[in-house]
């Protein structure tokens, strides 16, 4: 399997602000450390750029 | 690889008011907008005004209407980022892995909000206002859970905003705040107790001086999450809340500048001089995250606000085609409490020991002259628009008054 289809490569985008996260980014600020799959993040997450809450964000494929 | 002339690096009103500016400058070569929104580049004032009142579509707004970008040949990129930034060699790699290859860049990747790091920040019914789908979320929400009381935390335009937004739309809201009186950081107490009036007696509670220290939720955490119910404050306070808005500033987005290795300033933005170029020759800045060196303040500035983006966006397209122009305009601020008091204002004053109000605050048509040393740093006005012109060029020119002019500024 390639690692563009793991679930830890998994990047996944913000509806309303297109804020894109990438698990090797991770969100510091928001006490995810880079590494962080998207399934591991906790659903009281919210965006870093606009605030929306994590079921707001789709699977981003670009 | 792609090359283009210019690359604008963000999806908002700055890149859009670039792009727009080269074409009308004559710039004929090809010009790509990068930004990681989904829609096209639109207005954000509306947000917290009349788009979330239901008065506004997406339509209206737009930056530029649909069709606009192909009839003037600007290639806009949305759901896109730029990962990575090769300032001397001026190429810029996508999210996609794509490569392009600029002469010019601007940087223009916004602001992003300030979340709060409280315990219970997490619960269902606390949102953020940065894009109109947060707008959508917070409606729809309301809508569906039925919320009646509502708690704007911050005492700046947006928590202000849309306390009078939402009360319009018939919910009960509480301001909770670290201010005194609202709006007073960037107006003083007085010209802030006119605007906290005009919320109180249309029913908003306002508490100041004091700010969150956790939210409580319902206890229930089953199915689609444990909702707010109450907001506990520092100095004790419980009010009740079905849903909240936080409103407590934002931060520049200065992400990839960093990883390219730009100067970023004290201010937390991007470095830039003052014709808005970044320490990276052929790469500007404009908007939330353009720190600049203005001519008008004699200081570093950054400030937050659709006008100055506009403004800058426009500058800097100049400068991308060699104008070689300092960004010379005096900074300029507008907001509405709901149709109750519509502010206008010129500076920013970051300090001033006098104020000089012409007109009457008990008539609701003022405007206050902030001053340092004599010098008028800052104008606000509330039904007065005409006393603008006359702050800008004062505070354009810098100049002392003397005794008899600043007594004059207030007897007109």
């Amino acid at each position: 399997m390639s690692a563009v289809f793991s679930p830890v490569a998994e990047k996944w985008i913000c509806e309303p602000c297109g804020m894109i996260y990438d698990p090797a980014e991770g969100d510091l600020d928001g006490g995810i450390p880079p590494g962080t799959a998207w399934v591991d993040i906790p659903r009281t997450w919210t965006c870093p750029v606009c605030g929306a809450r994590k079921r707001d964000f789709v699977p981003y494929d670009g | 690889m792609r090359k283009v002339d210019h690359l604008l690096i963000g999806g908002g009103i700055a890149s859009a008011t670039c792009a727009q500016t080269l074409r009308e400058e004559g710039a004929e070569g090809p010009v790509l907008v990068v930004g990681r929104e989904l829609d096209a580049p639109y207005h954000r004032p509306p947000i917290s005004k009349g788009y979330l009142r239901g008065d506004q579509t997406p339509e209206d707004a737009l930056v530029h209407r649909d069709g606009w970008w192909e009839e003037n040949g600007v290639e806009l990129l949305t759901r896109s980022s730029v990962m990575s930034l090769d300032a001397g060699e001026r190429i810029a790699r996508l999210q996609n892995k794509e490569e392009i290859r600029f002469k010019t860049a601007l940087l223009a990747t916004g602001a992003m909000v300030r979340r709060l790091s409280v315990e219970g920040a997490g619960l269902e019914g606390i949102h953020y206002l940065r894009a109109l789908g947060n707008a959508d979320s917070l409606r729809r929400d309301l809508a569906e859970s039925g919320a009646e009381r509502v708690v704007c935390v911050g005492g700046s335009y947006i928590a202000c905003e849309v306390a009078a937004s939402l009360t319009e739309l018939g919910h009960a809201c509480t301001l909770v705040m670290q201010e005194e009186t609202t709006l007073e950081r960037g107006f003083g107490s007085r010209a802030g107790r006119f605007f906290q009036a005009r919320l109180e007696e249309r029913g908003v509670e306002v508490i100041g001086s004091d700010e969150v220290e956790r939210f409580d939720g319902d206890g229930d955490g089953d199915g689609d999450g444990e909702r707010v119910r109450r907001v506990i404050t520092r100095g004790g306070r419980v009010v009740h809340a079905d849903a909240v808005v936080v409103g407590v500033g934002a931060t520049p987005d200065v992400t990839l500048a960093r990883r390219a290795g730009l100067d970023i300033g004290d201010l937390g933005g991007v470095a830039a001089s003052a014709s808005l170029e970044t320490s990276a020759p052929g790469i500007y800045a404009a908007g939330d995250m353009c720190e600049y060196d203005s001519v008008v303040h004699g200081r570093r500035v950054r400030i937050e606000h659709e006008d100055v983006a506009v403004r800058q966006g426009a500058t800097a397209a100049r400068n991308m085609l060699g104008h070689g122009e300092p960004h010379r305009d005096v900074p300029y601020f507008f907001a509405d409490l709901a149709d109750w008091a519509s502010l206008e204002y010129v500076g920013p004053a970051l300090a001033w020991d006098e104020e000089i109000v012409r007109g009457s605050l008990d008539e609701g048509a003022f405007s206050v002259f902030y001053l340092e040393a004599g010098r008028v740093r800052g104008t606000l006005s509330v039904g007065r628009p005409g006393d603008l012109d006359e702050g800008r060029r004062l505070i354009a020119a810098g100049a002392a008054l003397t005794s008899s002019e600043s007594g004059a500024l207030g007897s007109v």
